[in-house]
């Protein structure tokens, strides 16, 4: 980031590529629209291009880049909920589909046409249950797992304290348990 | 036979925290205490870390590959210095504002013209009181002098004997 800060914009073009899965991601299961995560993604790395000049190491880069993330998610969150236009939750809570050009990261055992159901399944099963965290405990849920961010780390992207990410996340995890456990048993 | 003991409110609430590993020392061994007499607590325990386990079940999604490239041209063309509008539409802009001011300039000339004309008009026609007084000069500074006059007949008569302060007396 500090390059980028100098004016290297082939080293500000290296943190993109190092983050916008991993941004994509966690967008796509806040709002479950692709086009509307992506967009989200873009927005996130130009408002770091535009603030890069005045950018002070004084945190980690990436909970500097979670922070912005949380507020142009929130931003949007607020648009969409004014104009209602598109569902913060697609009806169908499918992954992406397959006909378009952006893939879904697939391991090995997924291309076996059975296995590859049962895990499409509980797919859907969990993104159903994530959908019933609100946005706050959905966020810190995706922050914690996806990128194994610490509670303080958490905290200081989500402007929370440490206490608070800790109750959140009881909560969110008492609430995917009660969600899921009749599946885990069968 | 022993008690089963069970966890406190504080404890079950730090259960999650207990298996993010962000709980301090002595708390963490107190729920390993619990854990390993109580087998409700840890299916407790078992069953959120296997829910949190699920989670890997979620997608991952990956960008287009040229993401990067669209994001840094988007980045770098903000960045340009742009004119505000297009050529066409400043060139329209600029030529009604020069037209704009070309009518200012008119109005204003007409304007001044019309206040010369209405000073010289009024100076040529209104009578001018400053030169009454400056025609009579003569009578106003000597106006507390004629206020002594009471009427013309006693001027007449004056006049006759001693004569007026610029005639020479009559003999």
């Amino acid at each position: 980031m500090l390059r980028a800060k100098a004016g290297d914009d082939k080293a500000f073009g290296q943190l993109v590529t190092g983050y916008q899965d991993r941004l994509l991601s966690i967008f796509y299961h806040l709002l479950r629209d692709q086009a509307a995560a992506e967009d989200l993604v873009q927005e996130v790395f130009l408002r770091i291009y535009r603030a890069r000049n005045g950018y002070q190491p004084t945190a980690k880069f990436s909970t500097w880049l979670f922070r912005i993330a949380n507020n142009v998610a929130s931003n949007a969150r607020r648009t969409i909920g004014r104009r209602k236009e598109v569902p913060l939750v697609q009806e169908s809570g499918s992954v992406p589909s397959v006909g378009t050009k952006k893939k879904v990261i697939s391991d090995r055992s997924s291309l076996i046409p059975t296995r590859q159901l049962v895990k499409r399944e509980t797919c859907e099963i969990v993104q159903t249950a994530l959908d019933t965290l609100n946005e706050r405990q959905r966020l810190a849920v995706l922050l914690h797992k996806f990128e194994g961010m610490s509670y303080e780390d958490i905290g200081e992207a989500m402007s929370l304290s440490t206490e608070a990410v800790k109750s959140l996340l009881a909560r969110a995890r008492e609430n995917l348990r009660t969600q899921l456990e009749p599946h885990l048993k069968s | 036979m022993q008690k089963i003991p069970r966890l406190t409110q504080d404890q079950r609430s730090n259960l999650v925290a207990y298996l993010d590993g962000e709980l301090p020392e002595p708390a963490v061994k107190e729920i390993d205490q619990v854990l390993s007499k109580s087998p409700a607590v840890r299916h407790d325990v078992e069953m959120l870390a296997r829910t949190w386990d699920l989670l890997d079940q979620l997608p991952r999604l990956a960008t287009e590959e040229d993401f990067t490239a669209r994001t840094l041209s988007v980045a770098q063309q903000e960045e340009a210095p742009r004119p505000l509008l297009p050529s066409s539409v400043s060139e329209r802009l600029q030529s009604r504002q020069l037209r704009r001011g070309g009518i200012l300039l008119i109005w204003l000339a007409v304007l001044a013209a019309s206040a010369f004309l209405g000073y010289s008009a009024t100076a040529h026609w209104v009578p001018d009181q400053s030169e009454d007084l400056l025609r009579n000069l003569e009578v106003v500074e000597k106006l507390d002098l004629y206020r002594n006059v009471e009427s013309l007949d006693f001027l007449k008569q004056l006049d006759e004997k001693i004569g007026t302060f610029d005639a020479q007396p009559k003999r």
